[in-house]
């Protein structure tokens, strides 16, 4: 069994972090410093939640295949760099065409294992953050309703397949005609019932008082810790690593 | 599941099972067909749970406490003819539907809901309109977990009335299962002495 360990980073080390990381993937043309931010990235969520490791792969290899053909046209069609393969002298993969295909897929386990952790700060921390660097509280809100509007729409959209299925509905059978019923039959529930729960949640937020105020005193310090301290030097080193050595 | 409820519930006659708790049928379906769907992102909306569920459905009818689902029709009276229109495999409610939805609300004087959107019904008119989208599917077994919960005593009385009166009728030919408590059994006195209904003292394992 293994166990999680629960270590409270504040979500301006994370930002640090998803910034640091998406810059070197987009920019970098070398395998190493993508590789690295890789490595750490892994490394922070080995450690905070082993479990969710193998999770996390799982979930990776849904869009797999849809990687798989992005590489393979790029092998195919990038024609640049030094023929690596060739058949009968014809050369079918280049080193250009190589390393982006591998540059992609890790580019794409960055992204992935960054919008993992950015789901794993609450909503709470992420509010004390705004507020922190003076984000206007009708901003905050906006954003906040927006991020918790996301798995609620989901959880919806679970509870109406089920109502569909439970009614004898094998949607996989349907044919295209079915298939556009019972879409339009998901869409409007689902429409209004967000509608419903956009407009309650403003009510509720009205009725205690928020937007009286443009900007709210939270009674909670939101500091850095040792950790984030420690986390934000090896960002730090990796940064200063990719920009001097390599 | 369907195979264990035809094992334990033949066909025939109607049952009222004793639980441990007001919640014990209730849970046992909840636990087989609405928590797979929230165990994970790709099993629950595409997993074996999810392909085996339609064929479940067609032969299972359930009335919980609380609504496991979302109603998809605008209306209340559409919810009910959807419900009809899907268990004759079509994709849209005809005025035949319509015109049977219109009259089982009139049966249970709840006319004026027709044109209400479920979303604003209260507790117990939620659990009727689940209760008539399950009744319209003709399942092979209805199973209502603990009636009395959150309705008053005249629905409870309308309903056990109506359960009495269609588990009389000849012509359905689908099994009700009813949960009870000990602790509460003035709402199914009337269905404990009768002869169509077979009390059971315990849920079958």
């Amino acid at each position: 069994m293994m166990r999680s360990l629960k270590i409270n980073i504040n979500f301006f080390t994370i930002l640090m972090i998803g910034c640091s990381a998406t810059l070197w993937a987009v920019v970098e043309t070398e395998y190493l410093m993508p590789i690295l931010w890789l490595i750490f990235l892994s490394l922070w969520i080995i450690i905070r939640e082993p479990g969710e490791f193998k999770m996390f792969f799982r979930r990776f290899s849904q869009i797999g295949s849809l990687l798989l053909i992005i590489s393979i046209l790029q092998i195919i069609f990038r024609r640049q760099g030094t023929i690596l393969v060739a058949v009968h002298e014809f050369p079918i993969v280049f080193s250009e065409g190589l390393r982006e295909a591998i540059l992609l897929w890790i580019r794409f386990m960055i992204f992935f294992m960054l919008a993992y952790i950015f789901t794993q700060v609450s909503l709470f921390e992420f509010l004390l953050f705004l507020n922190k660097i003076r984000v206007s509280l009708q901003l905050s809100l906006l954003l906040l309703t927006t991020l918790k509007f996301i798995p609620f729409m989901f959880d919806e959209a679970k509870k109406a397949l089920w109502a569909l299925r439970f009614r004898g509905i094998e949607i996989s059978n349907l044919t295209i005609r079915g298939k556009y019923f019972t879409f339009k039959k998901l869409l409007m529930p689902l429409l209004f019932r967000g509608i419903h729960y956009a407009s309650f949640s403003s009510l509720a937020l009205e009725l205690r008082g928020y937007g009286v105020l443009d900007q709210v005193k939270i009674p909670q310090a939101y500091l850095l810790k040792t950790q984030d301290y420690f986390v934000l030097t090896a960002v730090l080193l990796i940064n200063l690593a990719g920009i001097f050595f390599f | 599941m369907i195979e264990w409820l035809q094992k334990n519930f033949p066909a025939g006659k109607n049952y009222l099972v004793c639980q441990k708790n007001q919640e014990q049928i209730n849970s046992l379906l909840m636990d087989k067909l609405v928590a797979p769907f929230h165990a994970g992102r790709k099993h629950s909306l595409w997993g074996e749970t999810a392909k085996q569920l339609p064929s479940i459905g067609r032969k299972l009818g359930w009335v919980p406490n609380k609504m496991p689902s979302i109603f998809l029709g605008e209306t209340v009276e559409l919810e009910i003819a959807d419900a009809l229109a899907a268990q004759e495999k079509q994709y849209q409610p005809t005025i035949k539907h319509i015109e049977t939805a219109k009259n089982l609300l009139a049966r249970f004087n709840l006319i004026e809901l027709a044109h209400r959107k479920p979303v604003f019904l209260s507790e117990g008119e939620t659990k009727i309109l689940w209760f008539l989208t399950q009744w319209v599917k003709t399942p092979e077994y209805l199973i209502i977990g603990y009636l009395p919960s959150g309705l008053s005593t005249t629905r409870i009385k309308e309903l056990v009335d109506f359960l009495i009166e269609e588990g009389e009728n000849s012509d359905r030919s689908f099994v009700i299962i009813l949960g009870y408590h000990p602790d509460n059994l003035d709402w199914c006195i009337s269905i404990l002495s009768h002869k169509d209904w077979k009390v059971l003292p315990e849920l079958p394992e």
